[in-house]
């Protein structure tokens, strides 16, 4: 399957010459998770990354969708 | 361990001991335990019986980082509830270097003079005429003081709004490079400060008679421990000093819960044009920066330095909030306008988000149109210009419902949400609704717990026990003194022990997590007791009808916590 990434914050560094406005493209297998994307994506852990689609905060065994775009942020907090 | 008190009737300005049932007390619950005791709560917020106090937070002044904020309080013009709201920049840290424990501005000027109090590298205070800056916006302001008084102060001023008593009036605090671009922006605490005929407090900075600390050495472990916690958050060491509080766009969005086009839309289609990533390239192609050092003490340096397509200064510093209000409620979509907004609404000594949010609802009212980013500076400039609409403007939200008959109007207790929609995050509903000052941006954002997974925030379940938890532990931030966005981590048991260890280590307590909760509960109290006298029930904690009536897009919901769930968050 394949997905569409969009990276925010200093995820931005974790994919070379990532390009804001089209995100990156990603396959993965069928039914692959949110944990999947992570590793696909060499994002280190200690940056805590969250991954929302539709409007939704995912958890890391929430399986993926073919065609789907999916933003990924670090966490905030209110200010 | 002094109070200095100021007589705007007399012009006297005396100092005292503060007195042992206010000792261990600072910030937020100090000023909000005198005003509670001091202040006729069926006063008129704007007459002599009010009074106005400034206290650096119980840590300010400390090596403890991220403790300079300077909170404000009196009874509100904007509320007419209790209010504190607290500033950044050098103003805190330079109160506690001297000692001084609040500073109480009483009665009023009746010879409708203008003064300015000047408070030296000893602690001592003396009132200076300054009717010859009656009328001057805060940039040239602070400008003239600096040069009359010396490079080393730093200083807390109102502009024109504040001193027309305009109800969203803000006072304004200089930041590390003197400009007066930081706020205590929120409840129109700038109004009393006109009201009493005070234009300004320039403070020394370089003091270095701070109260004693009970245990140093244990301080200095905490404070080192302290610093550690927040340098390896994931928060404050990537996401702050490279993107500010404008982080919070892109991920707001995300969540469908950034109130748009004046709270009739969760998303705003342009927002990656206004996002903290895009200000960020922006910058970096311009010359201007992200990751500056706004105020002292401060190792997260969320501030930025806007800079227009030719690198000259706009503002400084261009936050969520305003980006927010000015940007996403009005529909515009353009940085450079947002930018000069923000920087308006400093130098007139106005609220950004009362201001932001007040043109929404005139262009949702048709007074303009959404996104017409030059009718909204005109707009703003008729607070300057002191025209009808300008004084309805100035005044926040609520009069510019009023007066175009609007029923959409996003206030609790007349002073307007902030950046993240109650629909779409059903605890922030609580908060605004319960908060005892009115809708707020700091008392008990659930944000983090909604992006951390920890709270489903399209659920009613666990949403009133996560509001009433934040709103507790907020009290105590705002009391010791620490930045909301240092505060984050708290969450973690380093940071969190580090900061109870600071407490006691300055106090020579022994304090628990739980005996801080207590202190955060007492503030509460005082500041519903206060209300209560004033006027205010359970009635007032509520939201506007149009929040539970017009769902907002993309999830289609309305806030679905019931007046009977509203009522239990403060069951203490």
């Amino acid at each position: 399957m394949k997905i569409n990434v969009k990276l925010f914050s200093m995820l931005r560094q974790c994919v070379p010459d990532y390009d804001p406005e089209s995100g990156v493209d990603i396959a993965l297998a069928s039914q692959a998770t949110v944990a999947d994307l992570i590793r696909h994506l060499n994002i280190p852990e200690d940056r805590k990354p969250v991954v929302t689609w539709n409007g939704r905060i995912l958890k890391a065994d929430d399986k993926l969708s073919d065609g789907i775009v999916v933003q990924i942020f670090q966490p905030v907090a209110g200010g | 361990m002094r109070f200095i008190r100021v007589d705007m009737g007399t012009k006297k300005v005396q100092v005292e001991a503060v007195p042992d049932k206010y000792l261990g007390l600072g910030g937020r619950g100090l000023i909000s335990n005198l005003i509670n005791d001091w202040v006729p709560p069926r006063c008129d917020p704007l007459g002599t019986e009010n009074k106005l106090i400034f206290a650096p937070g119980l840590l300010g002044g400390t090596r403890l980082v991220n403790t300079s904020r300077i909170a404000v309080g009196a009874k509100s013009p904007l509320t007419g509830t209790i209010k504190e709201s607290n500033a950044g920049g050098t103003f805190g840290d330079a109160a506690g270097r001297l000692g001084i424990t609040a500073i109480v501005v009483e009665g009023r000027d009746s010879d409708n003079g203008l003064s300015v109090l000047v408070i030296d590298r000893e602690g001592r205070a003396r009132l200076e005429d300054a009717t010859a800056l009656r009328g001057v916006r805060t940039y040239v302001l602070v400008e003239a003081l600096f040069k009359d008084y010396g490079p080393d102060n730093a200083i807390m001023c109102i502009g024109p709004a504040g001193e027309h008593s305009l109800r969203a009036a803000s006072i304004q605090s200089t930041d590390t490079k003197d400009r007066p671009c930081r706020a205590a922006g929120r409840g129109g605490l700038g109004a009393v400060m006109g009201a009493k005929g005070l234009k300004a407090i320039v403070m020394d900075r370089r003091g270095d008679i701070a109260d004693a600390i009970a245990d140093p050495e244990g301080f200095d472990r905490a404070a080192k421990a302290f610093a550690k916690a927040v340098r390896s958050n994931p928060f404050s060491r990537d996401v702050m000093p490279n993107l500010g509080t404008a982080g919070l766009i892109a991920p707001v969005n995300a969540m469908g819960g950034f109130p748009s086009f004046n709270a009739t839309k969760g998303v705003f289609e342009g927002w990656e044009k206004i996002s903290g990533e895009h200000m960020a390239d922006l910058l970096a192609k311009r010359g201007g920066r992200t990751g500056h050092k706004g105020c002292s003490q401060c190792i997260i340096q969320c501030s930025n330095e806007f800079v227009d397509a030719q690198g000259q200064y706009v503002t400084s510093s261009l936050e969520y909030e305003t980006i927010w209000s000015m940007g996403g409620m009005t529909g515009i979509d353009d940085l450079d306008i947002i930018a000069r907004l923000d920087f308006l609404c400093d130098d007139l000594g106005i609220d950004t988000m009362s201001t932001g949010v007040g043109v929404a609802v005139a262009m949702d009212a048709g007074y303009r149109k959404f996104g017409d980013g030059q009718a909204a500076i005109e707009l703003v400039e008729e607070i300057a210009a002191g025209t009808e609409f300008g004084r309805m403007l100035g005044n926040g939200p609520e009069a510019v419902g009023k007066f175009f008959n609007h029923h959409r109007v996003p206030i609790v207790k007349g002073q307007s949400i902030s950046g993240y929609d109650p629909r779409a995050m059903q605890g922030n509903a609580v908060t605004y609704a319960t908060c005892p000052m009115g809708a707020d941006h700091t008392a008990g954002n659930l944000i983090a717990d909604y992006v951390s997974g920890k709270l489903d925030p399209l659920k009613t379940e666990g949403q009133v026990e996560a509001s009433r938890n934040s709103q507790i532990a907020m009290a105590v931030v705002d009391s010791i003194g620490l930045c909301v966005l240092a505060s984050a981590v708290l969450a973690t048991p380093e940071g969190n022990d580090a900061f109870v260890a600071a407490i006691n280590a300055k106090l020579g307590t022994r304090m628990n997590p739980d005996a801080l909760n207590g202190m955060g509960i007492k503030v509460i109290k005082a500041e519903r007791e206060f209300n209560r006298k004033a006027g205010f029930s359970n009635k007032d904690d509520r939201l506007p009808r149009f929040f539970y009536e017009e769902p907002l897009p993309p999830h289609n919901v309305v806030v679905r916590i019931s007046d009977e769930d509203m009522d239990k968050t403060f069951d203490f």
